[in-house]
């Protein structure tokens, strides 16, 4: 095996994943601190500003007060279980952003392309969706294995959950391959170069929307960690690093949903009408950077509207979450569905 | 049939759950209320119930505040009587912030007005001995921020 | 298991294969929506509530037994503590009925500035109510914006009778001071503000469909039944019961005022809201009609003794307190000590009718009734 097979199937990859976990790391970090900020925003408050400027160091002050806490293993709970438990939930989370392209590829010299996403899988869509769902195992093996009655509740509420919203939110990304024709992310990214699919597919995406709340376990579908009934949910009994596990679980997917909806609705890296990968073709570095920084842009005006979402609204209850589900959200995405794929079939044949 | 129409654009176009976002984004624009507090220390008003002060040299020992306090947080010792009969001030004045509630019921009897709450208000200790106040301690001037605490064995020796 | 499916069995072995029992679960002491030291022992068949216990007491201070060893004025502080969101109120109750005792005419602008401090003090009360109870739904911006209002309220406080929460506001006969220079302008000007944020609680929560789910229809209790419970204040008319302490046993001037009792129909968790809500703008209103009417006069009546020595007897007072009807009942052996003190403390009583709205419901609703109710643990434990 040559040096250049070996780099282009181990080294470049490994590179790739190790820039993308810290960076991945750094922004789901800053989530927090983002999250809290524009919360205290909205509530008439100025939100964590005490540590550094603006208190930018405050996701790592709280970084650090995680990992020196205790790990506490309660006495009733199955150990190896809840040792490996936040694993199941972190992993998921993670790998997902391996098939997100960020950027238009960096073309440095004649053919050498080198494209802004780790491995673009040329079933990246299924992919995601099946190592997303992948992520209730860690928190039903957490609520099980805890030994206490909250966490179990938590995570029966959040089986049910998750699976009841898996459905609509799968069947509304399926409207959006059916119009780019295409599972590869960068594929559909650049069927929307003219117009992005949020408008066509607006009623698909209004239910990603909402199923991805829902997905990620936030106002005003948190049951599973509901604060108020069932303290913490299925993360009760967890503390130091191993909280801190699922509490970047959850923000990671709350940032995997903020890149996946720009890449699948927004339009990704395009910016509508203005193809700039082709006026400033001669500058390679700056169509790249410029492709991040809209994709960037995009991404966390999402992250805003979610934000706002958990500003404003109350919590459903249990039955009631499941009930929009099921009778609301899965009826919409189906006629969704076929009114997408009849069109395609007899409209834009 | 039009208001069944009009409930069903009303559930899918959600125009109550807009204006409450709209509530949110307003307020995310105005200024906050939030208090810099050790940055900028907020200016209590007279009447604030902070601290209790003693001005120990218009005191005439007449013991109307330690019969007042409910939490019995206040203890006058009052003059030999040959020395009353010309200066009353009291030999020993403890106030133990410990069990002051803040209450001012000692403030309402006292004829002279000299004892009254301040405008002090950060009173936090990692030591006991620091909410007991003596002569010693308690201050005659309100401008005096920190004061020296008092050892509780030789407080306590004094007055008795 | 549901019983119907308990029922399709039988006797049949199939029976005691699908027998199954109900699970017991601890709410509280130390939880999050329980508003205070409250544990409850729900029985629960899936997330269904089939039985509720309620366990008190671990916020028992003994103030009752603790004032027969104070005197009559130093009692005045210690019955803030008890509902320490609405201390004026306490304290408002304990002094009119040692008054009562005593047959002490209050001055006219006293009980004025009383009321105008009792209906701040109610608005305080009900503005972090309201914050808590929509925070235990999710809505949790509505705690923040509760808290900002009353924060201004807790400043009035302060420059009126110095302190913030447990103001210790009356002495037994009238008012300590009048109002400071500057005071009713900031209270009006607060008064002007109060309604639109009311109205923006209202858009958050009011109309928005999430929270008319998880409010309309839970918890329901007729009239009727809270009567039978001996429910008070709010929560009784939600139900739709017209009883108001201020209204049906005028106290301190109320009669001079003129506003309404708001009443729910229903007698669900989104009556209580709407109640209690209704009931701060009708605060408002007799704040205004106080400052406006605001006669002239002493703030203390001319004779009255230092020492305070009521004759013997015994008296019960009550006034409408931000949880409802709190009760004063005192027996005086002609000693300035209280020989026996009793509180009926409106927490206590409507915390009796949280197992008629809970049984039958969801887990969740449990913490959605328990708001409502607006308990505080200081109040109903003593």
């Amino acid at each position: 095996m040559t040096f250049e097979s070996l780099m282009t199937y181990v080294g470049w990859p490994l590179i790739k994943i190790v820039i993308l976990l810290g960076v991945v790391a750094f922004c789901v970090a800053y989530t927090v601190y983002i999250e809290r900020r524009l919360l205290g925003f909205f509530q008439s408050r100025v939100g964590p500003n005490r540590v550094g400027p603006f208190g930018l160091i405050q996701p790592i002050a709280d970084g650090l007060k995680l990992i020196l806490k205790e790990d506490i293993i309660p006495a009733n709970a199955q150990p190896f279980l809840f040792r490996i438990a936040p694993i199941f939930a972190i992993v998921p989370a993670f790998v997902g952003f391996a098939i997100i392209s960020f950027a238009p590829p960096l073309v440095t010299g004649a053919g050498v392309v080198h494209p802004f996403v780790v491995k673009d899988v040329n079933l990246g869509i299924l992919f995601l969706l099946s190592i997303t769902s992948l992520g209730v195992f860690g928190i039903v093996l957490a609520g099980w294995s805890s030994g206490s009655k909250y966490p179990l509740f938590g995570s029966l509420r959040s089986a049910s959950q998750m699976l009841s919203y898996e459905i609509p939110l799968t069947l509304s990304v399926l409207s959006v391959i059916l119009m780019a024709g295409s599972f590869r992310l960068s594929d559909i990214v650049d069927a929307q170069s003219k117009l992005p699919f949020a408008i066509p597919l607006i009623l698909a995406f209004g239910v990603y929307v909402i199923s991805a709340v829902a997905e990620t376990n936030r106002i005003p579908f948190d049951l599973p960690e509901g604060e108020s009934e069932l303290v913490g949910g299925f993360h009760t009994e967890y503390s130091g690093m191993r909280f801190a596990f699922y509490f970047l679980a959850e923000y990671a997917n709350v940032v995997l949903v903020c890149c996946v909806a720009t890449s699948l609705f927004l339009g990704g890296y395009k910016i509508p009408f203005v193809p700039y990968e082709t006026l400033l073709a001669a500058h390679p570095i700056l169509v790249s950077a410029l492709g991040l920084a809209v994709f960037g842009v995009k991404a966390v005006l999402f992250l805003y509207f979610y934000i706002w979402i958990r500003a404003t609204f109350p919590r459903y209850r249990y039955d009631q979450l499941l009930r929009i589900g099921w009778m609301v959200l899965l009826p919409i995405a189906l006629l969704n569905l076929f009114l997408v794929a009849g069109i395609k079939l007899w409209l834009l044949r | 049939m039009p208001g069944a129409l009009h409930r069903l654009v009303r559930m899918m176009t959600f125009p109550e759950l807009a204006s409450g976002l709209g509530v949110t984004f307003k307020w995310f624009h105005k200024p906050k209320v939030t208090e810099f507090y050790p940055d900028k220390r907020p200016v209590l008003p007279y009447r604030a119930k902070g601290r209790l002060h003693v001005d120990l040299e218009t005191c005439i020992s007449c013991k109307m505040c330690e019969r007042a306090c409910p939490e019995d947080c206040i203890k006058v010792f009052q003059p030999p009587k040959e020395v009353f009969k010309t200066d009353k001030r009291p030999v020993q004045f403890f106030i133990s912030l410990e069990h002051c509630i803040h209450c001012g019921m000692c403030v309402d009897p006292c004829p002279t007005g000299s004892i009254h709450h301040s405008q002090e208000f950060e009173m936090a200790s990692y030591l006991r001995n620091d909410y007991l106040f003596d002569r010693t301690t308690l201050p005659y001037d309100l401008d005096v921020k920190h004061f020296k605490q008092g050892i509780l064995e030789n407080v306590v020796e004094k007055g008795q | 298991m549901t019983t119907e499916l308990r029922e399709a069995a039988g006797t049949s072995p199939l029976r005691k294969a699908l027998e199954t029992t109900t699970m017991e679960l601890n709410f509280g002491p130390q939880h999050p929506a329980t508003h205070g030291v409250y544990r409850a022992v729900l029985q629960l068949d899936g997330e269904r509530v089939v039985g509720i216990e309620s366990i008190i007491g671990y916020l028992h201070r003994g103030i009752e037994k603790w004032v027969e060893y104070r005197t009559y004025t130093k009692a005045t502080p210690i019955f803030d503590r008890l509902d320490y969101v609405g201390a004026i109120l306490n304290c408002h109750g304990y002094v009119g009925t040692v008054e009562k005792l005593m047959k002490i005419e209050v001055p006219k602008r006293a009980q004025y500035i009383r009321v105008v401090l009792d209906e701040l003090q109610r608005i305080a009360n009900h503005l972090l109510w309201l914050g808590t109870h929509a925070l235990d739904l999710g809505a949790m911006t509505v705690l923040f914006y509760g808290l900002r209002e009353r924060e201004v309220i807790m400043d009035l406080f302060e420059a009126m009778v110095g302190q913030r929460l447990l103001q210790n506001a009356y002495p037994i006969g009238g008012v300590r001071l009048d109002f400071p220079r500057g005071w009713e302008r900031a209270c009006r000007n607060f008064m002007a503000e109060l309604p639109h944020r009311l109205d923006e609680y209202e858009t958050l929560l009011s109309s928005n469909r999430m929270w008319l789910q998880r409010t309309k229809g839970i918890g329901v209790i007729s009239g009727a039944e809270a009567v039978a419970l001996g429910l008070s204040g709010p929560t009784l008319r939600g139900s739709g019961v017209y009883f108001d302490v201020r209204k049906c046993i005028p106290y301190g001037s109320y009669e001079d005022f003129d506003f309404e009792v708001p009443l729910g129909e229903n007698g669900d968790v989104y009556d209580r809201y709407i109640v209690r809500v209704r009931e701060m703008r009708q605060s408002l209103r007799i704040l205004q009609q106080a400052l406006d009417g605001m006669p002239e006069g002493p703030l203390m009546p001319e004779k009255l003794s230092k020492i305070i020595r009521p004759p013997a007897g015994e008296v019960y007072f009550s006034v409408e307190g931000a949880k409802g009807q709190l009760g004063y009942y005192l027996v005086s052996d002609g000693t300035d000590k209280p020989w026996k003190c009793h509180v009926r403390s409106p927490s206590f009583i409507n915390l009796q009718g949280l197992e008629k709205m809970v049984v039958g419901g969801l887990v969740a609703d449990v913490v959605a009734n328990i708001g409502s109710l607006d308990i505080v643990l200081g109040e109903v434990d003593r």
